[in-house]
Order: structure tokens, then sequence, then C-alpha cells
């Protein structure tokens, strides 16, 4: 009984992951080719795949890293942009909550944008404990190893892809594919709404900060809208 | 750097998980807050993705023109599939043609 739901689940968090998988495919050929473009070792630029798995945190450290930037520039700078994670572990908290204490502790690392975006969007509807963590574990999983292997494919083919195609479109697509069915009332327009306003007009902030301070304004706009 | 980033990223992604413990139940008003998380993260992203670039604004309006597409698609099928397939295709077209 148990390990059918775990099967469905499972199956169902392959088919949300799969279209966006092909999206996070061309991020980690960009972050792989800019890592073969860099001063940073093929090698350690690859592992960072597995040690952070997060493509924005990756390129800004990698930047700063072939800039000669001091060391605690770069983990701090990885760290901020890195900081919406908690956010999403909050979202997803109560739900991980009815998890046994093995699955809690170990999927979080499998925590992206991607992978909380659909599981929260399961979850929904979906209230079983067995069903939402084999979800998460299927869906997140299949995110993490497109980035695995695209990062290293980018390392191997240099400058092999075309500029002219301009792949890099896709990483704004996927998340407008992930946000659009987030936008179902007026307080969520208003989160969303705010959120874009505020992450735009920080952009001379340092990396990732005006994404923070956008999105931690788009929640306060959207409870005001509520009252 | 890159493994102390990583176990900086672990700690954050585990953090709120780690603290809420079974049978803990979430009051109506956290509730209703942690349902915005979502849409006001992944709306700050799009729009530092596709409007900015670097400190200032992108000016590719190609960009602009397919995302819009992309959004109208997704709006209206809600399907990521076809979200991403309308997105790219827009901009190919757009570029071949101009």
């Amino acid at each position: 009984m148990e390990e059918a739901t775990a099967r469905r689940a499972a199956r169902a968090g392959v088919r949300a992951a799969a279209p966006l998988v092909i999206a996070v495919f061309p991020f980690g050929l960009v972050y792989g080719v800019a890592v073969g473009a860099s001063s940073v070792d093929p090698w350690v630029g690859g592992a960072a795949s597995w040690l952070i798995l997060a493509g924005a945190a990756q390129l800004s450290m990698l930047d700063l890293i072939d800039g000669d930037a001091a060391w605690i520039v770069v983990v701090s700078t990885g760290l901020v942009i890195n900081a919406r994670f908690a956010l999403y572990s909050a979202a997803l908290a109560p739900a991980f909550a009815r998890f046994p204490r093995r699955w809690r502790f170990t999927l979080p690392y499998l925590l992206t944008d991607q992978a909380a975006a659909i599981s929260l969007q399961y979850y929904e509807h979906q209230r079983d404990p067995v069903a939402r963590r084999w979800f998460f574990l299927a869906g997140a999983s299949s995110f993490a190893a497109s980035w695995w292997v695209s990062s290293v494919i980018g390392v191997l083919a240099g400058g092999g892809i075309p500029e002219a195609l301009q792949i890099s479109f896709a990483v704004p697509v996927m998340f407008l594919a992930l946000l659009v069915p987030t936008l179902r009332d007026r307080t969520t327009l208003a989160a969303a709404t705010v959120g874009a306003g505020v992450a735009i007009l920080g952009a001379p902030l340092p990396n990732g900060i005006n994404i923070l301070i956008g999105a931690l304004a788009g929640i306060a706009a959207g409870r005001v809208s509520d009252r | 750097m890159f493994t102390l980033a990583g176990v900086g990223t672990f700690l954050i992604r585990m953090s709120v998980i780690s603290l809420v413990g079974r049978g803990v139940t979430v009051s109506p008003p956290v509730e209703a807050t942690l349902r915005l998380i979502a849409p006001a993260v992944l709306a700050a992203i799009v729009a530092d993705t596709l409007v900015l670039d670097g400190d200032g604004l992108n000016t590719e309006w190609t960009w602009f023109v397919a995302g819009a597409v992309a959004a109208g698609v997704s709006w209206r099928w809600r399907s990521a599939g076809a979200t991403m397939v309308a997105g790219m295709a827009t901009l190919w077209l757009l570029l071949a043609v101009f």
C-alpha cells in the first residue's frame, strides 16, 4: 500500500520536474563553460555543483574567485545569494515536520528553487506525508542530476555552444513557468508584483541581496493586501 | 571556499525545517505568510534574470517579448513544458527575423 503510494508519488515528481529539468541544463552548461574559462581548476569548479548545488551562487563565486577576491567575500556572497533557501525551508517546514527524522535531515540538501516550487504546488492537493516525501525526493533529484551532468558537459564542451542561440534565456523562462502557477489571488499577485519591483530597484546592491529584500518586501506586501 | 559555502548552504536549507518538529501546528496567519514565499521569491528571481543585466536594465527587447509570450502560455495552460517551448520558440523566431 505504502509502496504503491511512494512509487506513484515518485513518478509524479519526475513528471512535474521533466520540462524544467531540460531548462536547468542550459544553466548548467553556462556554469560549466564559465568554469572552463576561469582560473579555477575544472575539478574544483565541478565539485562545487555537488557541494553547493545552486547555480546563481556558484556563478557569482566563480566570478569573484577569478577576480582574486578575498575568500571571506567569496563565501559570504555565496551564502547571501542562498539565503533565500531559508524562506523555502520555512514554506516546506510544516510538511516536512511529519517526515521521519532521517528524511527531514537529508532531503534539504536537494532543496532548490525548482524543487521547492513544484513540491509546494503538489502539497496543495496532496496531504499524505509518504507521497509528499517521495515526490520531493524524485523531483528534486531530477533537478540535481541535470545540474551535475550539465555542468560537467559545460566544462568539457568549453566554448562549443553557439552564442547566437541565447540559451541563457531558458533561465528566466524556467522561473516564469514556476512563478505563474503560484499566482492565484490578490495576495499572491501583490507579493509577486512588489517582489519583482523591489528586486529591480535593488539592482545596484550586491548580487543576491536585491532578490532577498525583494522577496521579503513582496511577502510583507502580500500580507498587507490581505487585510 | 566551495566546501565552506556548501556546508553553509546546507545549514540554510535545513534551518527552519530542522526547527519545526512533529506536532507543531501552524496558525492561519503564519500559513497565509508561508504561501506568499514562493510567489515573492520567484518573482524577484524572474525580475533579476529577465529585466536586469548586471547592475543595469536589460536592453534585449526580444527577451521581453518572448518572456511575455511564455508568461501568457503559462497563465492559460499551466504547463511548464508548453511554457518552455513557447518562450524559446518565440525568442528564436524573433532572432531569426530581426
